[in-house]
């Protein structure tokens, strides 16, 4: 209720625009610029910004002045310096004065007037001009305009805002200027949000990576993470699936547990938040916190690393800007498989035994009948601004995205509210996020083996679509002697699985400064998810798998979170020394409910569970999670030039038994500005190397991600037994709890980084390497099956590592109208299980991918293969140690298997590791260009190092059974095609040709990627203005328009949304989707 | 200077006080609200009663999923013999069939997994049942209860996988969870031991809520058959002899068939078997173990007839058939054939001068069955073309249903699977003790089981010698214990596996020139190998 009335508030309430400019009184005789700068920041909330060497070149200072402003008061103590400054923003900058020639000051004063806008052309109220030769400086007023007194006709002025490149313009006399400044593309004071506050980019001492927001291309993005693949070094952006509104998995700096690998992510300070929620559009910025010490003051749910992202406010003293966005795309598969058709089909199998009827003509294409063009529509709309004291931001959207595969869909609607209200010692603010989504999702396959997309592969072209003599739909399916295949199109119109979700978070905070910069916040937030599906499934008769009347199963379930975080900040300058402490308390409790209903043979046309006449059963799951932190934090930094930062946090969770809730968490992190040192500046390489930052940090991070209630045994029941005309209901304690000594496990990062610009901050470089090892990893450790027990304790079992390196480069520049920036980044990741800590320590987890000491998670261990025999003396001559045939069952036309361990048998003992499904290279290339009024983005990703087991090929190439095959089998071995590698066609196998642990289904997983091409053209401002729009911006975009790969199956990428040892395994997933989208930007 | 202070100390007083209230004691402390847990179990008679039900459940399971149609402990075994065909396996249960498995097949795999659940259950109850109060008579017969089926799973571990892990009490730590193989005669010995004390505190008979559950009879009857296997012929004589005499009053039914149908459920010649009923959701067998799982007996839908709407996974080979049509009735009985056959296989009558009959509640003839067979007959090798019978016998055949044996047909089968009846029991008596030379004893248990095949009696001068009684015994039980999980058992004690390998050979048996010594057990499976570091392959597997 108290939120809707702030809300109410935040759209109520009037912006006013009124400047109060801080005054300041200043009596000083011979003082140093320094304590200068060191009066005025006292009384002020100015910044300083100037390199320490020169603030010592300037000349004694001898001021008194009284309540004037910060213009009046810098313009005495500038007056014959050899220093300038300018004010940006809230920030002064000292730079060395150009000297002026004296005929140049003699000359006559004009009045110039003018307006500055930003690229859009909504006025910069708050905007600085100066003139360049005298220092004289005026301030936008609250329409962005100015009027200054300038030395000639050919005087320069230099305008800047925050967030602006400066620009430098000659004064145009006797007309209002237009000032049109570009968004800077590199800004050196930039801010960066750090756990619970905020840093100065040049200040952090750990790594943190913030992401471009103007390169992301929010407008055409249907949702966050997609928007982020490719972006960052060490992030990898996985597509699970392309099924509408699929979400990509996340991995920072590699797998380090088999369990959850996901980063935390925190919007606007609350910690439960998921991209997924989220409209791209709102984003204000996106920081990644990489390593240990930039994340454990997140501490326990950190170990995957943190993303925060801050939504967007108004800016000051702004009048309200309203922005909407309209975008339409197209979306299309573009890659389709090849498959036998018809007529290839019945005569291969006919000649291997089948008697089906000879071809008639029906020569159906199952990728064509289930896959489709699809369109999405997106609108979203926002409205900024603020006043003085109060800013604030409302916004909305809402996306339509039909599936590329028949009836699936997705929608979602999204609205969000932020303000922050601050006057004197107060400052109060929330956040609101309410989304929804429903759509229809993709059944799964019917046949037991096969998903719907690999059934649209195997189920033979000679079956039709549709078979009017066929009951209940009139499908086409299978006729005797093929295998078990259902007609895809069947269960995709039969299986109607509908979700509905709805997700509202909401966080309100105050802060209050109590004495000094001692300030005390309080942080509510609550998160609330409603979740409902309804499956139904109709009649139906796919020719595997029949219903005779329809059945439906309905789930409920409720989760919410609530969060309390108590904290203290305190920051203090003392010369120059920067000391800033925190200190807190947390604590969050999340408890979920859920229930589901079933009920079979419902009546045709009835759709309520009661109508159901059998198999009426319902179930549930309820639980809640509690967790409380103690936190602290210490930084420090002297003169910008030794950075070091320390932070503890102690976190108890309730996952683990009584006496093991608590684990403590400490971390430290060191950085050093060389080039903010004396002897940089005197070096002369700071022509070519602007700024140079060294850093260095240790932390420790904990992970409790496991489910819930693990270590209680309880009860399994439903295990029954029939006696007599009676059912005895069986029940026993399961035997699958973890033991009660289950304790955090413990991420240990080390990272060395180096941060450096070049050529006057044309170039930077972020440079890091990291070693991050979890030990005590929580692992559900497979029991021997003769151990009997079903289900997976889990155990601190063991230990991974990561180690690895990342490198991001950037270069911006312009030339006359043509600006461009080009990025480049890159990560190299090693990861290893370096000990297993339970049983003897030779321990394997998984089967054909396995977690095993010394390889990668989830390696691929397979059969090598070596050719084929082609002949029979090849297959005698492959003898074992003891001269017997290795391969006794092969025929000419088999495949050889290496005997990897000396057997003389080719069994899974022979299985070895042939790579992994982690990718050990990863790359992205973005570039931003603009030329007049055209903008361009493009951005290509690449993946280099792993492998993906193509289930899918599995089925289409065993050439075991009777289904559609791929056209390759064409060129299967036969004594006539001798020279083919391409296994015997062979119904029967003995020799195993078709097995599923050979490399047979190993390919590279390597591919590059166009991810995005976007082309932008805004209109002219001056025709705007006389419609009163500030900004229109059309733009053509396209996602994954070319992918470069040798893979065979429909797209390389997977995603690992099933956790490590099932990584890189392609079981037919629905192909990700080539979008080309048309929009329209209008701002007003 | 005072009033500054109080303004600086209060408010940060404030602030530690309210840091420090939330810290509660106990607000991390959990317990779990979906399920009773492990501290509340074993108080009740009940408890030990549904815990002991547990056991029973991983051994009856019809279908474990799509693939444990094949795994189910009481179809694994037929899958090697001579007797049948396989016109639509899948991957995993022909490469068992044809002696080209490994130890990643995941039949063999949730075979031995569902035998150790069971294990791990037994050891269980007989771990925690003295802290139930119980009376003696009741605990004794719990115990023997439990001690039958951990006896029953560690006579079909060794007799299907030879060495193998011996647990025998619940594991205190993770590593008491990792246990090297026993030789297999210490765990046939273990089983012995298990059968000999259910033998001794079970009933001999149950009340009729109770039927199904164990009982003497079952665990000297299986005594009797480990014995056997482990060729102590004067025991499994003496032990099997005991079910022949009070309290026991086991005999052959009339009729054949009544073993294999819903009609005449626990008759005097079921000593032991997994009872189906009308429970649970019908379309829902795939979830064993689960709420409103399916209780039917699926087995027709797996080798029933392509036009009923089985799955016809399986056939009789021609050296099957043959077998029964090498003896003739004695003329003027009213079949030509052994009365066995008829309900066993299905074919065309007429083709053998006996008028055809209807399937399927009279809906399809035989053709009708032939016909929709070619599709996946046609997949076999030449090698194996069959003849034209078809498998009757636990099939819904001759049932007045026509969709008899489809999954989506109308109420599946409820008929129980006797795993253990009184004519094994006699065939199995008749081999220990012609082994013993006790012909006379063995002639007259054959006379039984010939009397109602309605076959002519053989005397002792019809089979005068072992090598005569063995072979009577040999073809009897091929075709009275037809699909009953004996016929591969029996091949491997009979023969060596060259013997073996030739006689497969010379009776056409697909498959037969992949034949190895290690096929006479199943490996220890991948999964098993992966996870248990003490655990080595089978020496034959090696």
């Amino acid at each position: 209720m108290r939120l809707t009335i702030l809300i109410l508030i935040t759209c109520l309430l009037q912006v006013s625009a009124s400047t109060k400019a801080q005054k300041i009184s200043l009596s000083e005789k011979n003082a140093s610029l320094e304590t200068i700068i060191r009066k005025i920041r006292s009384q002020t909330s100015y910044y300083f910004i100037g390199n320490t060497a020169l603030i010592r070149k300037a000349n004694p200072i001898n001021i008194n002045v009284r309540d004037v402003s910060i213009e009046d008061a810098l313009n005495r103590c500038f007056l014959n310096q050899p220093l300038a400054y300018s004010i940006v923003d809230k920030t002064v900058v000292i730079k060395t004065r150009t000297l002026l020639s004296l005929s140049e000051m003699m000359r006559q004063k004009l009045s110039i007037k003018g307006k500055v806008t930003d690229e859009s052309g909504t006025s910069l109220p708050g905007a600085s001009v100066k003139v360049e030769v005298t220092g004289e400086t005026a301030t936008t007023n609250t329409n962005g305009e100015f009027q200054i007194e300038v030395p000639g006709k050919d005087a320069v002025l230099l305008v800047s805002y925050v967030g602006y490149e400066v620009m430098r313009i000659k004064v145009e006399e006797g007309t209002v200027m237009n000032i049109r400044l570009k968004p800077q593309l590199r800004d050196l004071t930039e801010v960066v949000v750090v756990g619970y506050g905020t840093k100065r980019k040049s200040e952090i001492s750990s790594a943190i990576a913030s992401v471009n927001v103007n390169e992301l291309s929010a407008n055409a993005s249907n949702n966050v993470s997609d928007a982020l693949q490719g972006r960052v070094a060490g992030v990898a952006v996985e597509s699970n699936s392309g099924a509408p509104g699929a979400r990509a998995s996340i991995t920072i700096r590699g797998s380090s547990t088999l369990g959850s690998n996901g980063p935390l992510v925190v919007i606007d300070g609350m910690p439960f938040g998921s991209l997924d929620g989220l409209n791209p559009s709102d984003i204000q910025n996106i920081e990644v916190l990489k390593d240990a010490a930039a994340a454990s003051i997140y501490g326990s749910r950190a170990a995957g690393g943190v993303i925060l992202v801050t939504t967007k406010l108004g800016k000051k003293n702004s009048e309200p800007k309203i922005q909407l966005n309209g975008v339409y795309s197209s979306q299309s598969i573009p890659k389709r498989m090849s498959v036998l058709n018809g007529e290839q089909w019945t005569n291969l199998f006919n000649a291997q035994g089948g008697t089906f009827p000879a071809y008639n003509g029906t020569n159906t294409n199952w990728q064509d009948v289930i896959f489709r063009t699809a369109p999405v529509y997106k609108v979203n709309g926002d409205v900024t601004g603020g006043s003085e004291h109060f800013q604030y931001s409302l916004s909305g959207s809402y996306l339509n995205q039909q599936g590329t595969v028949e009836k699936t869909d997705f929608k979602t609607a999204n609205f969000r509210a932020k303000s922050v209200y601050e006057k004197g010692r107060i400052k109060i603010g929330e956040t609101f996020i309410y989304n929804r989504d429903n759509g229809r999702s993709l059944p799964a396959g019917n046949d037991q083996t096969h998903s719907v997309i690999l059934s649209s592969l195997v189920l033979p072209p000679t079956i039709p679509v549709y078979d009017p003599s066929r009951p209940l739909g009139g499908w086409g399916g299978i006729v005797t002697g093929m295998k078990n295949l259902s007609n895809p199109l069947a269960d995709l119109n039969a299986y109607n699985s509908q979700f509905n979700n709805s997700n509202i978070t909401a966080d309100v905070f105050a802060e209050v400064r109590l004495v000094d910069q001692l300030k005390y916040k309080v942080n509510a937030a609550l998160s609330e998810s409603r979740g409902f599906n309804n499956n139904y499934v109709f009649a139906y008769d796919d020719g595997n798998g029949k219903l005779a009347l329809p059945s439906l199963s309905m789930g409920s379930g409720l989760s919410n979170s609530w969060l309390l975080e108590h904290t203290l900040n305190y920051d203090k300058k003392i010369g120059l020394h920067n000391i800033s402490l925190l200190a807190g308390y947390t604590a969050q409790r999340d408890t979920t409910t859920y229930f589901n209903g079933n009920g079979n043979s419902l009546p045709n046309g009835t759709f309520n569970l009661g109508s159901a006449t059998a198999g009426k059963n319902v179930g549930g799951e309820v639980g809640n999670v509690k967790r409380e932190s103690l936190i602290g934090r210490v930084s420090y930094s002297y003169d910008s030039r030794y950075l070091i930062s320390a932070s503890i946090r102690r976190d108890g969770s309730s996952i683990f038994s009584s006496g093991y809730h608590y684990g403590v968490f400490p971390s430290v992190s060191a950085g050093w500005n060389i080039s903010n040192e004396k002897f940089y500046s005197n070096s002369g390489i700071l022509a070519f190397m602007s700024a140079l930052k060294i850093r260095g940090s240790f932390g420790l991070l904990g992970n409790d991600q496991i489910g819930n209630y693990s270590t209680i045994n309880g009860i399994s029941n439903n295990l029954n037994f029939l006696a007599g005309n009676r059912m005895i209901l069986g029940s026993i304690p399961s035997g699958s709890a973890s033991p009660k000594d289950l304790k955090w496990e413990e991420t240990k990062t080390v990272d060395a980084g180096v941060d450096a610009t070049f050529f006057d901050n044309k170039l930077s470089l972020v440079f890091d390497w990291y070693h991050k090892t979890s030990s005590g990893v929580l692992l559900a450790v497979p029991i021997p099956l003769s151990a009997g027990i079903s289900g997976t304790p889990t155990v601190n079992a063991g230990t991974v590592s990561n180690k690895g390196i990342e490198l991001a480069l950037d270069y911006a520049n312009q030339a006359g109208d043509f600006n461009y920036r080009i990025g480049w980044n890159m990560s190299a990741n090693r990861n290893k299980m370096t000990k297993i800590t339970i049983g003897s320590g030779n321990q394997q987890f998984g089967d054909i991918q396995r977690a095993i000491v010394g390889s990668p998670l989830g390696s691929f261990f397979l059969i090598k293969t070596d050719g084929i025999f082609k002949s029979q003396a090849e297959i005698d001559a492959y003898k074992g140690p003891n001269g017997q045939k290795i391969q006794p069952n092969a025929a000419p036309g088999d495949l050889k298997f290496i005997d990897f361990n000396k057997d003389g048998l080719i069994d899974n003992n022979d299985q070895q590791n042939l790579g992994s499904p982690i990718p050990t290279f990863e790359t992205g290339v973005s570039g931003n260009l603009s030329w007049k009024n055209f903008d361009l983005n493009l951005l290509v990703q690449g993946t280099f190092g792993n492998k993906i087991y193509n289930g899918g090929r599995y089925w289409l190439e065993a050439m075991n059974a009777y289904a559609n095959l791929y056209t390759s089998v064409l060129d299967a071995w036969t004594p006539q095609n001798n020279s083919s590698n391409f296994p015997r066609f062979t119904l029967n196998d003995p020799n195993s040709n078709a097995r599923g642990n050979s490399d047979r289904w190993l390919e590279s997983g390597a591919f590059v990627r166009l991810k995005r091409i976007e082309v932008g053209y805004t209109l002219d401002a001056n025709t705007l203005k006389k419609l009163n729009i500030g900004k229109v911006r059309g733009y053509l975009s396209a996602q994954n328009l070319f992918t470069f790969t040798g893979y065979k199956g429909y797209n390389p990428d997977l995603g690992n949304g099933g956790g490590p040892l099932s990584r890189g395994m392609d079981a037919g997933y629905y192909p990700l989707q080539r979008i080309i989208s048309l929009g329209v930007n209008v701002t007003f | 200077m005072y009033k500054k202070n109080i303004k600086t100390i209060l408010p940060v007083l404030l602030v530690a006080l309210f840091m420090t209230y939330s810290c509660k004691k106990d607000f991390l402390e959990t317990s779990d609200p979906n399920r009773i847990t492990e501290e509340k179990f074993w108080k009740t008679e009940s408890d030990v009663l549904s815990a002991v039900a547990s056991i029973y459940s991983p051994l009856r399971q019809p279908l474990y999923g799509y693939w444990g149609a094949f795994t189910g402990i009481q179809n694994i075994n037929s899958l090697g013999e001579d007797v049948l065909t396989f016109p639509g396996g899948e991957a995993a249960t022909m490469s068992i069939a044809l002696f080209t498995n490994e130890a990643r097949n995941s039949d063999s795999e949730s075979t031995f997994s569902a035998l150790y659940k069971a294990i791990y259950r037994a050891n269980q109850v007989l771990a925690n049942i003295d802290k139930v109060p119980l009376t003696n008579d009741k605990k004794t017969a719990f115990i023997a209860e439990t001690k039958f089926l951990r006896g029953l799973c560690y006579f079909t571990l060794a007799s299907n996988y030879g060495d193998v892990p011996l647990v025998l009490a619940t594991a205190k730590t993770a590593t008491d969870q990792f246990v090297p193989s026993s030789p297999v005669n210490d765990v046939y010995a273990q089983a012995i031991l298990d059968f000999t004390d259910a033998k001794n505190g079970l009933p001999p008979t149950r009340l009729a809520d109770d039927l199904g559950r164990a009982t003497s009879g079952a665990a000297i009857a299986y005594m009797g058959k480990a014995y056997l296997y482990i060729k102590d012929y004067p025991k499994a004589e003496a032990t099997l002899a005991l079910l022949k005499t009070s309290p026991y009053n086991y005999s052959l039914t009339p009729e054949f068939s009544d073993n294999f149908t819903s009609k005449r459920e626990f008759n005097e010649e079921a000593i032991f078997q997994w009872v189906y009923g009308p429970f649970g959701d019908q379309y829902s067998p795939w979830s064993a173990e689960s709420a409103n799982a399916g209780m039917y007996n699926y087995l027709p839908q797996l080798i029933g007839s392509r036009a009923a709407g089985g799955w016809f996974k399986y056939m009789p080979t021609n050296y099957f058939v043959d077998q029964f049509m090498a003896e003739q009735r004695p003329a003027g009985s009213d079949t030509k054939f052994d009365k066995r056959m008829y309900f066993t296989l299905s074919w065309k009558h007429s083709e053998y001068g006996e008028t055809d009959v209807k399937y399927y509640g009279g809906t399809k003839t035989f053709d009708d069955l032939w016909t929709a067979a070619q599709a996946n007959i046609s997949k076999l090798p030449a090698t194996v073309q069959p003849k034209k019978f078809l498998i009757q016998k636990f099939t819904n055949g001759l049932d007045n249903k026509p969709e008899g044996d489809s999954y989506w047909g109308a109420v599946p089968s409820t008929a129980n699977n006797v795993i253990m009846r009184y004519a094994e029991v006699l065939l199995m008596h008749a081999e220990a003790a012609a082994q013993n030379n006790n012909f006379g004893a063995a002639i007259a248990d054959l006379k039984l089981i010939r009397d109602r095949a309605g076959l002519k009696e053989k005397k002792a001068a019809d089979l005068p010698d072992l090598s005569s009684v063995m072979a009577e015994i040999n073809h009897q039980k091929l075709l009275e214990m037809f699909f009953e999980q004996n016929r591969w058992q029996d091949l491997k004690r009979w023969y060596t596996p060259d013997q073996l390998k030739a006689y497969l050979t010379a009776v056409g048996k697909e498959g037969a020139q992949y034949l190895r010594p290690r096929n006479y057990v199943f490996p220890i499976p991948t999964g098993e190998l992966q996870t248990n570091n003490r655990i080595e392959q089978n020496p034959l597997w090696k």
